[in-house]
Order: structure tokens, then C-alpha cells, then sequence
């Protein structure tokens, strides 16, 4: 009687509990012999039954139970047990089991297949290194090329005059007497220049060297002595008439004769 | 080459050519520096002399102040010395329980700053503002410097360790710096011989290897009045308006050339102008001409500019940079 009792108490207990919670049932009754959770082949089960103890009892055996749902809804525990020795299904009444959700259950998402994904690229700290490098690379030559381009891009619009060409203008200039101080002062360096570039023996030496040399040599000497009588000199002796057959030369393009 | 304008000149410059002569008989080789002395002296200017040591520097100020006759002193710069060194102080006198001036070697007419880098900034700037003013104050009373007043300063430019260089503001108050050169083989031959033929001196029971020093004459050339009169004659030599054009032109180029970070000031134009007199005075003429400005350009300016980070990168000297910009303003 005591063993009815507990066989309808376990039956007509509430077995419920939210989805992932663990349903705890004790001392349920199954008639027949020893029985056992079936094995899981896939993962299409809605229960995970875990027997904790199985106690002998008069035909049949009592059991302590741990269940899980995997799946909202009512199922039947029995459909996941058979007997251990002969795994045929367990002939019993139904032991419902209930595993309840807050959403309805037509809503609830369905689980999605894991997808085999391949792995990021793992690492990359040398190709990083390497575009850096390139990078700096390209911008060190671009500083270095773009400055030294700049001076020749402004010479590049057009042609400096020569040595020769400037000489013309300032000495076609000092015949009619148009020159002022800046024009003569220009006109003098000039033609020391020009003296300096005609004779190889002093075009290297530094400007005051051949300076020097200039005002001794047989040839410069008689321009470059006068020229400075004639623009330095506070009581000169040299007029512009006695320096215009000395520049004639240069008029005719013919300056170093 | 053309005449001295008038007798004066003629000698004037007869005299400054036997100061140099003199100063050849006992210094081989240093005919520049000679001349740069001679036109800091007669332009009231300072010079810098750059060079190592054992180039005849202290015999070759010594050998001039003695031929001009003039007071002489030479201060060696050190980490430790100080204003009063060099400037003088006031001493308390125990007897008279008053203050008494001593004056410092600065009070003289050539003073040889030797290894000016070596001191303080603190000396280096009552040195150059003495310099400057031409005057000391010590105490509460302001003291003039002696007429002339020249100061003919050194520096190694090789050492580093240990120096305090001078900053471009305070290297502008040097109206000429000139590096030197070691001789040439020639002149070297010719100081050897002079040293072998020095012999020694006899004192009481000793006897003492001479030096240069003893050959240098006591007798001065010429006169104080020369001296003046020089100094007079050269600021009268005749200034061109197309010498200052080529004076502004030289000027101008330091401050437009893009290798340049600082250029020449308007102190160094005129100091290239005042040199250029004095110059002209020494060669035996009556006014200035561009090889005074191509001569001078690189004692007076090379000291004044200051290359860019660029040129310095590239490797650049001032010296490449200034020859540039001379070469420049001739072609």
C-alpha cells in the first residue's frame, strides 16, 4: 500500500523546470527489471537523464534521477530509458516531464550548425616592419629629390645670360654713359670675372688671389687698373673716353683680345 | 698699381711697411697677420685669431706692441677666472681704511687674450663689453680704457673639452678673425735656422738658453705721432660709391644664399668698409678698391654667418659657402 502510495506520489509529482535546469526525481518507481538512460548517438535527444541511484524494490527497482531539457516542451521519461540487459523500451505508464520557457515556443530560435571557419592571419608583425621601412624609404627620397630639384626648377623657365651676354648690356650702357653706381660697380666685378675666367692659371684660385694677380698681369692689368682709377679714385685722372677703347673689345664680343 | 694720393700717405705707408718689417725680422711667415693687426689697430677693431698652438702668436703681438711702442699684456683664459681678473677690482686698505682701485691688465694698449674660449661666459662677456665701451667702471667710478686699445684674442679651434664657445653675438664685437695657417716648408726651414743661431745669455753665474723674446728690439718705429696720424690717415682714405655698392652687394649675398642660416650684419659691412680703409692705407693708396673687399671678406665675415641644418648635412663648410658667394658676385 505504502509502495502504491509512492509509486502514484512520484507519478503525479510536477516534473517541470525551466529549460537548462536540472529536474531532481527521487525514488520513481519502474516496474520490471533494472533499466538504464539510452545512450545519445546524436544530438536529436530532448533529455539528458543522469541515474544517480537505483534501489531494488519489489518488482521492479526505485531510481534517483537528474534530468535536463534540452527542448522546451512536454516529454516522456521513459522514452529515454531501457532495460539494461535486454535494451528493449521500457513498458511502463509515461512519467511526464514538462521543461518550460518565457517565450512562446514558436518564437524561440532555432539553434544555427557551427560552420568550420579558417583561422586570421596569425601574426604579420615582419610584413608590417617591411612596409614601414619601404614606406619611409620612398618618403626620404622624395624629401631628398624634391629638394634638390627645387633650385633648378626656378632656373628651368629660362636661360641665365652669360658672363658675356651680361657684360654687353653693361658695357653697350657705359659707351653712351648711362650707367649708374650699381650698373658700374656690377660692370667692374664683371669684367674682373671675365679676366679671371680667360686665364686658366688663376681661374682656380680664390677670388682675392686672382684679384691680385689680375691688376699685375700684362693683359688684365691696363682694364682693371684703370677701371679703378676711374670708379675709386677721389681725384681721378681716367675719364670714360680713356676706359671706352678698353671696353670696345667686349662690345664686339672679342673681350679677351 | 696707383699712387699714394699725397706725400702724407706715401709716408705713412712707408711707416707701416717697416712695422711689418720689423715684426718679419723675428716672426717668419705671418705677413697677413700682421696686417690684420695692423688695420684692427688702425680701425679701433678686435681680432680673433684662430689657430693651434705654438704659431708665434704671443711673439708676433709682442714683437708689434714693442715696434709701436705701445703697453702690452697677455692674459691666459682659464675655467677659473674671473671679471675682476681681468677688469681689476677695489682692495681695502687696512692703513687708510679706504677703498683703493687696482686696476687690471686690461689697462693696456695690445692685450693677448690667449684661449678666450677657455673662460667663463661670464669673463668672456666683461672682456667683450669692455671691449665695446672702451671703458671699465669698478666700483663707482668709470675708468677709459688707454688709447689705442686693441684686443687680439685666440682660440683652438680643434679642442672642445673644456671650452665655452663664443656665441655668434659676442663673435660679431671681433672686427677681423683670422685663421692661421701653419707655415710652409720653406718658411718652417727659415725659423729653424733662426732658432739654431739664438746662442744663449750669460746671467751672473748662469747661463740661460735664449728665446725669441730676447731678439725682439725695444726701439719703437717711427712715433706715437705716427701712430696717430696713421690712424687718422685712414679714416680719410676715400670710400667710392661704387666700393659701397660692391660692400652691399658681398652683405647682401650672405643674407639671400639659401645654405646660410644667419648672414653677415650690418656691423659686418662696417667693419669690411673700415678694414678696406685701413687696407688701402697699408698698400699705398689713398682709396679702396674690391681687392680690399675680396682680401677682408673672409676674416670679416666667416666668423658671422652660421650655415643651415640642410648645408651642414650635406656636408658644407662657411669657408666653401663664402668662396661661393664671392665666385657668385663676379660672374
Amino acid at each position: 500500500m505504502a509502495l502504491l502510495f509512492a509509486w502514484q506520489g512520484a507519478r503525479s509529482a510536477d516534473h517541470s523546470a525551466p529549460l537548462g535546469y536540472p529536474i531532481e526525481i527521487s525514488d520513481l518507481y519502474i516496474p520490471g527489471e533494472l533499466v538504464e538512460a539510452i545512450p545519445r548517438q546524436d544530438l536529436s535527444g530532448s533529455l539528458v537523464i543522469r541515474i544517480l541511484q537505483s534501489k531494488p524494490a519489489e518488482d521492479g527497482y526505485r531510481y534517483d534521477l537528474s534530468v535536463y531539457g534540452l527542448d522546451a516542451g512536454k516529454h516522456d521519461l521513459l522514452e529515454y530509458l531501457h532495460y539494461a540487459a535486454t535494451a528493449l523500451p521500457v513498458e511502463a505508464e509515461s512519467v511526464p516531464i514538462e521543461i518550460t520557457v518565457r517565450h512562446p515556443l514558436d518564437q524561440l530560435p532555432a539553434p544555427t550548425e557551427l560552420e568550420a571557419r579558417a583561422f586570421g592571419r596569425l601574426g604579420g608583425y615582419t610584413a608590417l616592419m617591411t612596409v614601414l621601412v619601404v614606406l619611409w624609404v620612398i618618403g626620404l627620397l622624395v624629401l631628398i629629390f624634391y629638394r634638390k630639384r627645387q633650385p633648378a626648377s626656378g632656373d628651368d623657365g629660362e636661360r641665365q645670360p652669360t658672363l658675356h651676354e651680361k657684360l654687353l648690356v653693361l658695357v653697350t650702357a657705359a659707351s653712351q654713359g648711362q650707367l649708374d653706381e650699381a650698373e658700374q660697380a656690377r660692370l667692374e666685378r664683371l669684367l674682373i670675372g671675365h679676366w679671371r675666367q680667360e686665364l686658366p692659371e688663376i681661374d682656380e684660385l680664390p677670388a682675392a688671389q686672382a684679384i691680385a694677380r689680375l691688376r699685375s698681369h700684362e693683359a688684365a692689368s691696363p682694364l682693371i687698373l684703370k677701371l679703378e682709377q676711374w670708379l675709386h679714385a677721389p681725384v681721378s685722372d681716367v675719364s670714360q673716353s680713356q676706359i671706352e677703347p678698353l671696353l670696345e673689345p667686349f662690345r664686339r664680343g672679342e673681350g679677351s683680345s | 698699381m696707383s699712387e699714394p694720393a699725397s706725400p702724407d700717405h706715401e709716408r705713412l705707408s712707408a711707416y707701416l711697411k717697416d712695422i711689418r718689417e720689423r715684426v718679419g725680422e723675428i716672426v717668419v711667415g705671418q705677413d697677413v697677420v700682421v696686417e690684420r693687426t695692423l688695420i684692427a689697430l688702425l680701425t679701433s677693431g678686435h681680432l680673433l685669431l684662430e689657430g693651434m698652438p705654438g704659431l708665434a702668436k704671443t711673439l708676433l703681438v709682442n714683437t708689434i706692441s714693442k715696434a709701436l711702442h705701445l703697453d702690452f699684456s697677455r692674459i691666459q683664459f682659464t675655467i677659473d677666472l674671473l671679471p675682476s681678473d681681468i677688469l681689476g677690482t677695489e682692495i681695502l686698505d687696512e692703513k687708510s681704511g679706504e677703498f683703493r682701485t687696482h686696476k687690471g691688465p686690461i689697462f693696456t694698449n695690445l692685450m693677448l687674450a690667449d684661449e678666450i674660449n677657455r673662460a667663463a661666459p661670464k669673463v668672456q662677456g666683461a672682456l667683450l663689453e669692455a671691449m665695446q665701451e672702451r671703458k671699465v667702471t669698478l666700483g663707482n667710478q668709470t675708468y677709459a680704457l688707454p688709447t689705442p686699445f686693441l684686443v687680439i684674442a685666440t682660440q683652438n679651434p680643434i679642442e672642445q673639452s673644456g671650452t665655452f664657445e663664443l656665441p655668434e653675438a659676442q663673435l660679431d664685437r671681433f672686427m677681423l678673425c683670422h685663421r692661421l695657417a701653419y707655415p710652409t716648408p720653406e718658411e718652417e726651414e727659415e725659423i729653424l735656422r733662426r732658432n739654431l743661431k739664438l746662442g744663449i745669455e750669460k746671467k751672473g753665474k748662469g747661463a740661460v738658453a735664449k728665446s725669441e723674446f730676447d731678439m725682439v728690439s725695444d726701439d719703437a718705429v717711427g712715433t706715437e705721432e705716427d701712430l696717430v696720424a696713421a690712424i687718422e690717415a685712414t679714416h680719410q682714405i676715400h670710400v667710392s660709391e661704387v666700393f659701397l655698392k660692391h660692400t652691399v652687394d658681398i652683405v647682401e649675398r650672405t643674407r639671400q644664399h639659401p645654405d646660410l642660416e644667419l648672414g653677415c650684419s650690418p656691423r659686418a659691412g662696417i667693419a669690411l668698409l673700415k678694414a678696406s680703409r685701413a687696407r688701402a692705407l697699408i698698400h699705398g693708396r689713398d682709396y679702396t678698391i674690391p681687392e680690399d673687399i675680396f682680401a677682408l671678406a673672409e676674416d670679416v665675415c666667416l666668423h658671422r654667418i652660421r650655415l643651415s641644418y640642410e648645408a651642414l648635412a650635406e656636408g658644407k663648410t662657411p669657408q666653401e659657402i663664402l668662396q661661393q658667394i664671392l665666385n657668385d658676385s663676379i660672374s
